[in-house]
């Protein structure tokens, strides 16, 4: 697979993470499941990239997309964990 | 025995990295067509949150696989890396693939047991509403 090929695929697997990701969040109402949806489409893209033998600073780029995925994957989770844990009783009077 | 030559060897483990790596990028580009074309029938059937979940711990699943390619022809790879410099790429692409797939094997274990939690929760709630107290 040639370099050319490979970032018209990655652009093309961006395009659908975008697309879907949006209407996730407008389906379910869930703007966070939209993000989540979009943010593994950009790591199969970044992961399509990461593949072409480049240069330093192509693979260096497509790191740093993976890790701001991974990081942003990470604030969602812990988001949702700390969403999940019910709220203490109010205090009697 | 020109056949094993070192310019032989080198283009024998060239097409070989070749055929693993696009097999990789074959196999994460598929699961991202597989996830979109369940998107569109579950976007029109049902709406559910855990639902899109599910598929997205298959795409998940799929990158965890084509990841392995990838890595198998960065292992493969090593056999014929004759500069430093190329030595070192190797090794960062290497490393930054090792650290997703174990990020990425840890996700799908949390959000798989985050499903197994909420199938559960919700067989409760359904038995508790079928036979009710008293």
């Amino acid at each position: 697979m040639t370099d050319g090929v490979r970032d018209v695929v990655a652009l093309g697997v961006v395009a659908a993470g975008l697309l879907s990701g949006a209407a996730v969040a407008l389906v379910t109402r869930a703007p966070l499941a939209g993000l989540q949806w979009l943010l593994d489409f950009l790591l199969a893209a970044g992961l399509l990239r990461l593949g072409a033998t480049g240069t330093p600073t192509a693979l260096a780029t497509a790191a740093a997309i993976v890790a701001v995925r991974q990081v942003a994957g990470l604030g969602l989770r812990r988001a949702r964990a700390a969403r999940a844990v019910p709220e203490p009783p109010a205090p009697s009077p | 025995m020109g056949f094993l030559s070192e310019d032989a060897v080198a283009t024998f483990v060239d097409v070989l990295v070749r055929l693993v790596e696009t097999a990789g990028a074959v196999i994460i580009f598929s699961g991202c067509v597989i996830a979109f074309v369940r998107f569109l029938v579950l976007a029109v059937r049902e709406r559910r949150v855990s639902s899109f979940t599910r598929v997205r711990l298959d795409l998940g699943r799929m990158l965890a696989l084509g990841l392995e390619f990838q890595l198998a022809s960065d292992v493969l790879r090593t056999a014929v890396a004759p500069t430093l410099r190329e030595i070192a790429e190797l090794a960062a692409v290497a490393a930054i693939r090792t650290a997703l797939n174990f990020f990425l094997a840890r996700e799908i274990r949390e959000e798989r047991e985050e499903i197994a939690r909420d199938t559960a929760e919700r067989d409760t709630a359904e038995r508790d509403t079928a036979q009710p107290a008293g």
